[in-house]
């Protein structure tokens, strides 16, 4: 009996009303998002991390960024692509060489660097081949002498091309 | 035994709509607080090549290089030209202890002006400055701005093109001493 009823109900249970749910405020939300979005997106590709301790120094330059290995230098740790390879707080026996010119640690992860991305290239047709580009993340406190080391050691390890990543001035 | 209502007649309730705009105005307010809190960095890049040192002789039946450098001392910029340099003209620095980058500008400027086919420029800091401060410098240089007057070049086919850069081909002379 329950049977039957339940065959006879099935049509008016199919007719349930449509549940509306008002999305007015959420393409509101969404909008102003895409806004926001669109105004920081960045076309070359490339993610430049700027580390805590590090102030970018203000360029009217409009150059969007280049891939290459990216190398944060703060007054008291370098990084090469986010890794820490000198602190302060932890510094090697022997830190120059080549007449005070050349930071070894900084050298040693470029060579290595280097030498990663050219064989990957060597083992994968559609690896990118090594292009040279250093990109240099310095902080704007830094002096020249500091700077010029970390550009010697970068050329050194083989890098034929800096780019200065920098802020740009309507920040 | 009493009747008992059979469960898909119970679910057969009508549906009531959710109302989601309180909520959705919450979030609308949350996000508008978060995003201007956040703020968008726009971040940029200016080249340089390594210098090259050779001990060959320069080729002959060749135009003679610009060799433009400016040497960045403690109190003046100085600008020199060609092989050996020749000093052009010092820039001293004016009232507030800054560099006058404005006069460096105005005399790239006009040296770009007969030189309009010359990109590269050697920056040579003397001194300890800042980073901060050769970055300024590297602008000053390689910028053209908009109340600079129009500078053309001819291109292959013999058309004017505007150039749009002052010298961007930057080299930092001193790097290997």
């Amino acid at each position: 009996m329950s049977r039957v009823r339940s065959v006879r109900n099935k049509k008016r249970r199919t007719k349930r009303e449509a549940l509306e749910v008002d999305i007015t405020s959420l393409l509101d939300i969404l909008v102003i998002l895409l806004v926001f979005l669109l105004k920081s997106y960045n076309s070359s590709g490339v993610i430049v991390t700027v580390p805590d301790g590090i102030k970018l120094p203000q360029s009217e330059s409009q150059s969007i960024n280049t891939p290459g290995v990216i190398v944060q230098v703060s007054p008291d740790k370098i990084w090469v692509d986010s890794k820490t390879i000198l602190d302060k707080e932890d510094l090697p026996r022997r830190l120059y060489d080549e007449g005070k010119r050349r930071i070894i640690p900084l050298y040693n992860e470029l060579v290595r660097k280097r030498d990663e991305i050219k064989n990957l290239s060597k083992q994968t047709p559609e690896a990118k081949e090594f292009s040279g580009i250093a990109n240099l993340v310095i902080d704007k406190s830094l002096k020249y002498s500091y700077v010029k080391k970390i550009m010697y050691t970068c050329a050194a390890a083989g890098f034929k091309q800096y780019k200065f990543v920098v802020m740009g001035e309507n920040q | 035994m009493g009747y008992k209502t059979p469960t898909r007649r119970k679910a057969k309730r009508k549906g009531e709509g959710l109302n989601l705009i309180p909520i959705l105005d919450a979030v609308f307010i949350f996000i508008f607080f978060l995003l201007m809190s956040t703020r968008f960095i726009s971040i940029y890049e200016i080249g340089s090549d390594v210098p090259l040192l050779s001990n060959e002789p320069p080729p002959k039946n060749q135009k003679k290089p610009l060799a433009l450098t400016v040497e960045i001392r403690a109190n003046s910029l100085t600008v020199l030209t060609g092989v050996p340099s020749k000093r052009v003209k010092s820039i001293s620095k004016n009232s507030d202890g800054q560099y006058d980058l404005i006069s460096l500008h105005e005399l790239l400027v006009q040296i770009k002006k007969s030189n309009v086919k010359e990109e590269s420029i050697i920056l040579e800091p003397m001194v300890d400055l800042k980073y901060e401060e050769i970055i300024k410098i590297m602008d000053a240089v390689r910028m053209l701005n908009n109340t600079d007057g129009a500078i053309f070049k001819k291109d292959k086919d013999g058309i004017d093109v505007q150039i749009k850069t002052l010298f961007s081909k930057i080299v930092f002379g001193n790097l290997m001493s």
